[in-house]
């Protein structure tokens, strides 16, 4: 069956990958390492994100606040307990919590337990609202969450962020992150679940009618979504060895919607490319902050903050010009790339039905 | 006694000052087909609206009763909710699922009858499996039956108006439903098509056992089917009746029939 | 208990302090409301570049002063024009080409016209905050009876409604106004009806520009640290009010700024432990208001045809 067949070629497909990885972790040099370890946490967050705007069809915006929650999750509990002294140094953290340490993979879980657990919180209110209400909600929130983590000092050392978390710099360990959140945010999404949320990006009222619960359903995409933004935020803050309010400010969000417009709204896989070239994209962008000279002469329009100009240029063009993105709903299927493969050209003259 | 599948009690929708439905009291017994008529704009959708739960009624109630001896007040209930207590309903201007396959269109609409949580549906746990795979023989067994089967990977929104329409009724026909609703299921259809049509309409009552209750403009199929008619003019009843009834009662020719002349 | 005691201790002169303080915030919160309100009114879209023309006004305002020595009073007739034909460009370049496209394409294209907006003022003008010139008088204090108050605080609000009548009156009683209403109620219609819609919709984005103008040269005056980000905050809390309001009500996006402002200054002053929150005020007024009133407080009802 082919079913079976996708199957062994995924999990083929992953193992390669996963040596590559290692690969990567024992010979590439760490900023290239940082690079690509960017790449595969803005693509579980981007993942979390075409959930809700792509998949369920709810447009929200609130994934920094989701981030901010995880990081702050790895942050609060994966300091090593003796240097936290120095890390609240102004204000001492909370007697509860001096003393807690876990181990990064378990404070991941948690922050993306927490994560969804607020998401289920806002949620019942927010979700009632349609479009650009939700938006605004979902931002709004996300600046909360940001205000209570600035303002909880003791917990969260407030403004001054948190330091001294153990540097994560490790591809293999931030691979299997992606790859586990990538095989179930697929396997939800092709299941009866996912059609559900499909059936209600494409028409709320027919879908309730079909016994949909609107209710339901818009609140566990949330969940799930927040649940993987709260995994992707805390691998953020172990990559970043430091976590502060300022991280996650809103604008943050709008990486990830470039990452899901890009891609594809309502592709998995569409997601994974639009992360690559974004995170890439940025990165390789950088060039432009720095003065550039051309034939001795210093071109005057290189600097700072000229990068994201052209990223927020990026993201306007993509959306007028190019509003499928590069897969549009699709996916990339391993039926595709094998008739690809058998036959190079055939791919483009192909259209519509399969019949069998 | 045959049992009474829907009954609406004084069931009134008032929108600002406008009184689209006023004081209606329509009984559905089982296994009937009732239509219920009327000129553009005399509330009929507005009336499916408050029984299906996209609306909630200003005044009255809905009753329904899924089995003998088993009635349940759905007035102004989710219309997921009722969609779950075995009552399905087409839409008046389709509304499938556009971007969505056929198949997967109709296999939506099996899924408020899983069982199986998110969490066992994500990984694919034996319970879980068993249902997807019974979901699926359902949907292929009914996409057979009615000739959609050849069509299943199309997108909905490809096929003809005609197919679109009965897709939407096959749709319905998924969530296997006790009581169906059909919105002007003729609309668009010429002569022939209507035909056939009507001709499908009983098919599916009696094989699936259903109610329909349906509002139609095309006057050949609702005068052939029907067993009763609920005439509605400005959101009042007008008239009730057995089909010859209604083709001589006078104010209905005066409201309805005397305008309408495409019957 | 707790918000009694608190009044108590707190005298009258800065009781009267704190209500000069909110009006003002209001009063501007209210001008830049009515921007959102009237674009949301006609396209049904959230403006999210809105904030970010209040703060491009800003630094027109400050750079017509400072680096072209242009008189203040000219400045400011000069940054209301520039702004309004930016508000048109913004429009014509970002969201005519996906007038048919769905809600959701033009929600991303909003904000990334923001996104833009501040990106292009920080690579411009830099992210370091720039003071805006003082104008004379009204940069400066004045002492009445103990309260001490800049003077641009007595004038904003006098400016607001005056803004305030003015459009009233061109909505009213004016042809375009009649036209703005009636897209407003129903674009296709109006369509048929020989309203020319492209022009409509300029003349609304124009006016919803130039009234933040007026409010951003105000708040320049008021809050002199200019920065690229600045528009950020107030803008959402300036949709908020429009939705607190009543989306799409001028009158409604008035009031509902009014409460913002002073909701916001007044929940600081009486309960100053939470003044961190102070932002957060916004965001729980709009969750209260979905809660209770989804048409804010003098919007009509809307219901969506089945």
């Amino acid at each position: 069956m082919n079913n079976k067949r996708n199957i062994m070629l995924t999990i083929a497909a992953l193992v390669i990958l996963f040596g590559v990885a290692c690969f990567v972790q024992a010979e590439v040099n760490s900023y290239v390492r940082r690079i690509i370890n960017l790449c595969l946490v803005y693509a579980i967050i981007g993942l979390s994100m075409n959930v809700t705007n792509g998949f369920a069809g709810q447009f929200s915006l609130g994934q920094a606040g989701f981030m901010a929650i995880g990081a702050y999750m790895v942050g609060i509990f994966t300091v090593p307990v003796e240097l936290r002294a120095d890390v609240f140094y102004a204000v001492p953290m909370n007697p509860h919590l001096v003393n807690v340490y876990m181990p990064l993979w378990m404070a991941l879980i948690l922050g993306g337990v927490l994560a969804a657990f607020v998401a289920g919180i806002i949620g019942t209110p927010v979700l009632r609202l349609r479009g650009d209400y939700l938006a605004i909600a979902t931002l709004g929130f996300s600046e909360i969450i940001r205000i209570v983590i600035t303002n909880a000092t003791s917990i969260t050392n407030g403004a001054l962020g948190i330091k001294n978390i153990p540097p994560l710099n490790d591809v293999r360990y931030i691979f299997m992150a992606a790859a586990i959140s990538y095989v179930l945010i697929t396997l939800l999404l092709n299941s009866s679940y996912g059609r559900a949320f499909k059936a209600i990006r494409e028409d709320e009222i027919a879908a309730e009618a079909m016994g949909i619960s609107l209710f339901y359903h818009k609140n566990l995409a949330f969940m799930v979504s927040a649940f993987f933004a709260g995994i992707g935020g805390g691998l953020y803050g172990a990559l970043l060895g430091t976590v502060d309010p300022k991280n996650f400010l809103f604008t943050l969000t709008y990486n990830f919607l470039l990452i899901i417009v890009l891609g594809g709204m309502g592709s998995v896989t569409g997601s994974m490319f639009g992360a690559i070239i974004v995170t890439a994209g940025l990165e390789y962008l950088r060039l432009f902050d720095e003065p550039m000279e051309l034939m001795g002469i210093a071109i005057p329009l290189f600097r700072p903050g000229l990068r994201m100009v052209v990223f927020s240029i990026l993201l306007m063009v993509c959306v007028l010009f190019w509003r499928r993105g590069i897969m549009g709903t699709n996916e990339l299927t391993w039926e595709k790339i094998i008739s690809f493969v058998k036959h190079p050209l055939s791919g483009f003259r192909k259209k519509g039905v399969q019949g069998k | 006694m045959i049992r009474t599948v829907l009954r609406t009690e004084h069931v009134t929708m008032q929108f600002g000052g406008v009184i689209a439905v006023n004081d209606l009291n329509i009984v559905v017994k089982e296994h009937e087909i009732i239509a219920l008529i009327g000129p553009n704009g005399a509330g009929k959708t507005t009336a499916f609206n408050d029984i299906t739960g996209v609306y909630t009624p200003t005044k009255g109630r809905v009753i329904y009763s899924p089995a003998e001896g088993k009635e349940i007040d759905i007035t102004g209930r989710k219309p997921s909710e009722i969609a779950q207590l075995g009552i399905a309903r087409t839409f008046q201007n389709i509304r499938l699922f556009k971007d969505l396959s056929v198949y997967e269109n109709v296999l939506i609409a099996k899924h408020l009858h899983l069982e199986s949580n998110f969490l066992a549906a994500t990984f694919r746990l034996p319970g879980y499996k068993k249902e997807e795979e019974a979901m699926r023989a359902d949907v292929e067994r009914l996409l057979k039956e009615v000739n959609l089967w050849d069509v299943r990977n199309e997108k909905a929104s490809s096929l003809p108006y005609g197919k679109q329409r009965y897709l939407e009724i096959v749709r319905a026909l998924a969530t296997e439903p006790k009581l169906l609703l059909l919105d002007e299921p003729a609309a668009g259809m010429n002569p022939k098509e209507t035909a056939e049509l009507t001709e499908f309409i009983r098919q599916i009552r009696d094989r699936f056992n259903l109610t329909i209750f349906m509002i139609e403009h095309h006057m050949d199929l609702v005068m052939e089917i029907s067993n009763r008619i609920y005439v509605l003019d400005f959101g009042t009843t007008i008239a009730t009746g057995d089909p010859a009834a209604i083709q001589n009662n006078e104010r209905v020719i005066k409201a309805y029939l005397g305008e309408d002349e495409d019957a | 208990m707790e918000l009694f005691q608190a009044i108590t201790n707190m005298t009258a002169v800065s009781f009267a302090q704190h209500m000069v303080n909110g009006i003002s915030l209001g009063s501007l919160y209210a001008l830049i409301a009515i921007g959102y309100t009237m674009v949301y009114g006609i396209l049904l879209m959230i403006n999210f570049a809105h904030a970010d023309i209040v703060m491009m006004a800003c630094y027109f305002a400050l750079f017509g002063i400072t680096t072209f020595h242009i008189p203040w009073y000219l400045t400011f007739i000069l940054t209301i024009a520039a702004t309004a034909l930016l508000g048109v460009i913004i429009e014509r370049s970002a969201y005519r080409p996906l007038r048919d496209a769905p809600k959701n394409s033009v929600l991303i294209s909003a904000i990334g016209a923001s996104f833009l907006l501040e990106n292009l003022a920080n690579y411009l003008f830099s992210g370091r905050p720039l003071h805006f010139p003082d104008i004379p008088f009204l940069s400066s204090m004045i002492d009445l009876n103990g309260i001490q108050v800049q003077a641009i605080c007595l004038f904003i609000p006098v400016v607001t409604l005056a803004c305030l009548f003015l459009l009233l009156h061109i909505v009213n009683h004016t042809k375009t106004g009649m036209a703005m209403r009636a897209v407003s109620k129903d674009y296709e219609i109006a369509r048929v009806m020989g309203v020319n819609i492209d022009n409509i919709i300029s003349i609304t984005f124009a006016i919803g520009s130039a009234l933040a103008a007026i409010g951003a040269i105000m708040w320049g005056i008021r809050y002199p640290g200019i920065t690229p980000y600045l528009g950020v905050m107030p803008g959402l809390k300036c949709f908020i009010a429009a939705v607190v309001g009543g989306i799409g009500n001028i009158k409604g996006a008035v009031i509902g700024g009014f409460i913002l402002g002073l909701g916001e200054i007044l929940i600081v002053a009486f309960f100053p432990q939470f003044s961190g929150y102070r932002d957060a005020f916004a965001f729980i007024m709009l969750l209260l208001i979905l809660f209770y009133k989804p048409t804010g407080l003098l919007g009509e009802k809307m219901t969506e045809k089945v």
